[in-house]
């Protein structure tokens, strides 16, 4: 059984992209493909992990801070799109580089939603969260993200973009009434969650950025943790 | 409380709910879609998580009636014009297709509501374990590490009120700084400690080689022979799907649905798709009444009670 | 077994033993496994062959149900599901676990989850075992369970064991060789008895520490203690009183033993002010939850070291939050005199931290005190002074010991200037030196006119430097009085000395209180 696995799953994802292909020309149904799509976006960073050679201590690092994002979405609960994880997030692939980030803020979103309920939004959150950590990741070392304005305006952006991105899902499940007048209408009814969740980011990483990035950048030093040549 | 449809192997869980997923996307048709929905909500209220749905059903509702209400606003396809609103047609066939993607969000949202308390973290991983095993281990290890970390939280919580750090007093934004303080302190001490864990990771041989995974699940015939219809019933709703069945024409202008022979094939099979671990469930309930009343508890076949015991005696 | 003070090296060494947690540094010498040099063993034996259990026992956790993480060393050496599952299932059968095998594991107790970390490692069947101080965050009902297996397997299945351990009373008897470390050097090797008579004859009495009771009794009523048989040398409370017996029989004459002159500990002196007064307390946490204290009454007086025992779960971290003002009782009131305020030291001083440096904690304490900016400098450098922190001011807080970590909290607490002193288990993890270290610290605070709380499990440190004790059971103070009067009238919760000789010392709880 063992030795048929990894046949058997590319065929059977073949055979998924394969219906939602058809269904969306046939029909002009998005909603299956747009779910192939956002998991052909996680997959190759995750088949990376799989892959490259993790020390347990990088691999522990990596659960702790996915595990304290996740705890960090649960006293917010209340407030709707007030989430410190883009924050912790950012400053985590900050120190430990874009890959990590991804894994972090995709894993963070996976283990939370345990608590807040799998759905059809587990796949897109996890698609948008690893995003932020991968393009911070990137962008650490640049000018721009080297200043805290940069970082501060960094972060307000992603959290439109989030915001965007969990739109998405939203829109497609329309087709048909595909225009920009939906689009707009969308994201107008969206924009103050997610002018809070920008707000919030700037907030959370002008209170974070300092200290986290100092304890942060203890430990990587300390225990010689993910070094990226 | 594993029992009935719960207990059963992972596999069929998760075709099951793939499945769901899938037919949800693909069929267009009301009564398939009611059909789904039913089924599935029939399972949950006989699960006993009527409660439970009952709570987030409010936030369902609105997600899918928003869709049900910005399809005619601004999609204006279709032939019979209802009225106009500011100057824009409102047509019948654009409200019917709003109301049709209702339909599949809210079979979606509550396919998901049954996943949820079906296929528990445990399940998921196990399946997970066999694609991505070093994901699957970091997931795991992630949600080992939550309920630790909550507990820590709240400790650091009443510690750290005694030297003026808390977040139910003071402004606003002394409270979230505060608030961000104390998660500083749990990550700077649950960084400390995880070395700790990786240490004993480490003493324990991870990272030797390849790495093989222990189920506490097992396949039985019952598995087997459930696995078996889902594969076929599902199979066969699919082949139809390819026939064009199941699909309801609503643009350019909606055509009367007519019940074919293959359709109603298809219909059947999809129903034995949907509907059988609703049977399952049902068939334990009367198992367990109709002992009750023998008064020969211990005949019952008890499915979660059989597991646990058949992995002693191996 | 491997004794000696913190900081030592035992840990290190421990860690040299064990191949994949080698520490990193330059070194010299050759470990063998078996004739083999352990560097050049199969990565296979190196982790299976010899087996490593640590202190904290969720630190080493890493999945979250009982039988995942049993599973984690298995799944790891890459065994086939029929071997992990005979293996699994003997193993439980081995320690009781079969309940426990579904639960989420932070349902564990503190004593389960060390058992589950013992058991994760025999199923790889180890034919080495390490263990660095296993039973430091155990309450005694679960460490002397820990330490039963640790007999069994040793006896039963001939498990060499390399352990190192402050809590010598039960590890000690049991070991076939005992390794005394200091600064890093082996300073003396023999079996437990040979150990008892060459530190009664040579080496020095800080030594003593490191001695059960029976021997250092023992060592102290026979001066001709180095010319006694090795074999006659008590090591357990049993052994100690056959000696007791054994001696009475022969000194028929009245100069036997008796009572040392003075007992150290003043009583209660009624008319002292009354600082704390808890009037019919009752908590619970929950709504519908169990009453965790139910209706306590306590008073306590100025200068006074209360001991408040009892078992696990009675409700002691409770009531000190009820006193502290953590915890808001739900009926009854716990009581401060005016102008009295009360300082709470958790169990965990990593709790407390939250700045860069030891300075910058101490500062920001000072700060939130109210102080300014010359009284505060004044306050540290007394505090700081008085607990030896100099050289730990521009430390991190998490890289200091756990000793100097507690230290620090304690001065963190002190800087808010309470009347009353709340400590939980303090003396939990240290070794008998820091052990002394703190009653030292705690005798100087009292003779500053605090007084003091402590919850502990450590009888022998309640006995020798509480004024009073008290013992909380079922959610109420069931017995309190001095400790000779206190202990003397237990008789399974008392100390060990008093074990041996209460019957013909009934009051008699330290080795000095025996002449």
């Amino acid at each position: 059984m063992a030795r048929f696995r990894f046949p058997l799953l590319i065929a059977l994802a073949l055979f998924v992209v394969i219906l939602a292909l058809t269904a969306a020309l046939k029909d002009r149904h998005y909603i299956l493909l747009s779910l192939v799509l956002v998991a052909a976006a996680l997959f190759p960073l995750f088949v990376r992990l799989e892959r490259r050679a993790l020390e347990s201590r990088e691999l522990v690092l990596l659960a702790v801070l996915s595990a304290v994002a996740a705890v960090s979405r649960i006293p917010f609960a209340a407030l709707p799109s007030v989430k410190p994880v883009s924050a912790i997030v950012i400053l985590s692939a900050y120190v430990f580089g874009a890959e990590a980030g991804f894994i972090i803020g995709a894993v963070a979103a996976l283990v939370s939603n345990i608590y807040f309920g799998q759905g059809p939004w587990t796949p897109w959150q996890m698609f948008a969260w690893g995003m932020v950590g991968l393009t911070a990741g990137w962008l650490r070392n640049t000018r721009w993200m080297r200043t805290r304005t940069g970082m501060l305006i960094f972060g307000f952006i992603w959290g439109f973009l989030f915001g965007w991105i969990m739109n998405i899902w939203y829109i497609i499940s329309l087709p048909d009434a595909f225009s920009w007048g939906l689009v707009a209408a969308a994201y107008a009814s969206s924009f103050y969650f997610d002018l809070a969740h920008a707000l919030s980011n700037v907030f959370f990483l002008s209170l974070l950025a300092g200290g986290w990035i100092k304890v942060l950048q203890r430990f990587r030093k300390k225990y010689g943790l993910l070094q990226q040549e | 409380m594993n029992k009935g449809f719960r207990s059963m192997h992972p596999a069929v869980a998760l075709l099951y709910y793939a499945g769901l997923l899938l037919f949800a996307a693909l069929l267009f048709h009301p009564v398939f879609l009611l059909t789904e929905m039913i089924g599935v909500l029939s399972l949950l209220l006989m699960q006993r998580q009527g409660r439970h749905l009952l709570r987030a059903l409010p936030f369902y509702l609105l997600m899918a009636g928003s869709v049900a209400v910005m399809n005619p606003l601004f999609s204006h396809r279709g032939a019979n014009i209802l009225f106009y609103l500011l100057d824009q047609p409102i047509t019948l066939e654009a409200v019917l297709y709003g109301v049709m993607m209702m339909l599949v969000l809210l079979t979606i949202f509550i396919v998901f509501r049954s996943y949820n308390y079906t296929v528990t973290t445990d399940k998921f991983m196990y399946l997970f374990a066999a694609a991505a095993p070093r994901t699957a281990l970091l997931s795991l290890m992630a949600i080992r590490f939550v309920p630790l970390f909550q507990r820590r939280l709240r400790q650091i919580t009443l510690i750290q009120s005694t030297r003026g750090i808390n977040v139910n007093s003071g402004k606003l934004r002394k409270r979230m700084k505060d608030g961000m303080t104390l998660l500083k302190v749990l990550l700077t001490w649950s960084l400390e400690e995880a070395l700790q864990s990786a240490d004993s990771m480490k003493a324990r041989g991870y990272g030797i080689r390849k790495r093989s995974t222990y189920g506490i699940y097992k396949l039985d015939r019952q598995d087997i022979w459930i696995l078996i219809v889902l594969a076929v019933s599902g199979l066969c709703t699919l082949l139809g799907w390819l026939q064009g069945y199941a699909m309801l024409e609503i643009y350019p202008r909606m055509k009367p649905a007519v019940f074919s022979w293959g359709e109603a094939a298809m219909f059947a099979s999809f129903c034995l798709f949907v509907l059988t671990p609703l049977g399952l469930e049902g068939k334990e309930k009367w198992l367990w009444r109709s002992s009750r009343r023998s008064g020969y508890p211990s005949v019952t076949p008890m499915k979660a009670g059989i597991r646990s015991m058949s992995f002693r005696s191996r | 077994m491997l004794c000696g003070p913190s900081g030592c090296g035992k840990t290190t060494l421990l860690r040299h033993l064990k191949r994949e947690l080698t520490p990193v540094g330059t070194g010299s010498g050759t470990l063998k496994y078996q004739g083999q040099l352990l560097a050049e063993l199969s990565p296979e034996r190196a982790a299976g062959e010899i087996g490593m259990v640590f202190q904290n026992p969720d630190a080493q956790i890493v999945m979250d149900t009982v039988w995942h993480e049993l599973a984690f060393s298995m799944e790891n050496m890459g065994y086939p599901p029929s071997v992990m599952r005979s293996r699994l299932a003997e193993i439980s059968g081995l320690f009781g676990l079969e309940p426990l095998l579904y639960k989420s594991v932070h349902e564990l107790s503190g004593g389960q989850k060390q058992l589950l970390n013992l058991a994760s490692v025999l199923l790889l069947q180890p034919k080495l075992l390490l263990l660095d101080e296993p039973t430091s965050q155990l309450d005694p009902v679960a460490a002397r369970e820990f330490i039963g297996i640790l007999q069994r397997l040793n006896e039963e299945m001939s498990m060499t064991i390399v352990i190192s351990e402050h809590r010598l009373e039960e590890v000690l008897p049991l070991a076939d060789r005992v390794l005394l470390l200091e600064d890093g050097a082996l300073k003396a090797e023999g079996s437990p008895r040979e150990m008892v008579r060459r530190i009664g004859k040579e080496l020095s009495s800080s030594h003593l520490a490191y001695l059960p009771t029976a021997a250092r009794l023992f060592l102290r009523l026979s001066p001709e203690a180095e010319y006694a048989e090795l074999n006659s040398l008590p090591l357990t409370v049993r052994e100690g009183k056959q000696w007791l017996q054994k001696r009475r029989l022969l000194e028929t004459d009245a100069k036997g033993m008796a009572v040392a002159g003075s007992v150290a500990n003043t009583g209660l002196s009624t008319d002292a002010e009354v600082l704390l007064n808890c009037r019919e307390v009752t908590f619970r946490y929950e709504q519908d939850g169990p009453e965790v204290l139910k209706k306590l009454s306590l008073l306590l007086f100025r200068g006074e070291l209360l001991t408040i025992m009892g078992g696990n779960g009675a409700g002691k971290s409770t009531l000190l939050h009820v006193i502290s003002g953590l915890a808001k009782p739900q009926r009854g009131k716990a009581e401060l005199a005016k102008g009295v305020s009360a300082g709470y030291l958790a169990q965990n001083p990593l709790l407390y931290f939250s700045q860069d440096t030891v300075l910058e904690e101490l500062q920001h304490m000072a700060h939130y005190a109210g102080m300014t900016e010359a009284e505060s400098q004044h306050e540290i450098a007394e505090l700081t002074a008085i607990f030896q922190l100099q050289d730990l001011w521009g430390s991190h807080p998490q890289d200091i010991s756990g000793g100097q970590q507690q230290k620090v909290a304690l001065a963190m607490v002190l800087l808010l200037k309470p009347d009353i002193l709340l400590l939980d288990e303090p003396t939990k993890g240290l070794d008998p030196g820091a052990k002394e270290n703190l009653a030292s610290l705690l005798l100087h605070l009292r003779s500053q006119g605090a007084s003091i709380i402590i919850v502990t499990h450590d009888v022998e440190f309640a006995a020798r430097h509480a004024s009073r004790c008290a013992m909380l059971f079922d959610g109420g103070i069931t017995a309190e009085g001095t400790p000779e009067s206190f202990f003397s009238a237990n008789y399974f919760y008392t100390t060990a000395v008093n074990r041996m000789v209460r019957d013909w010392l009934p009051q008699a709880l330290t080795i000095e209180d025996v002449n």
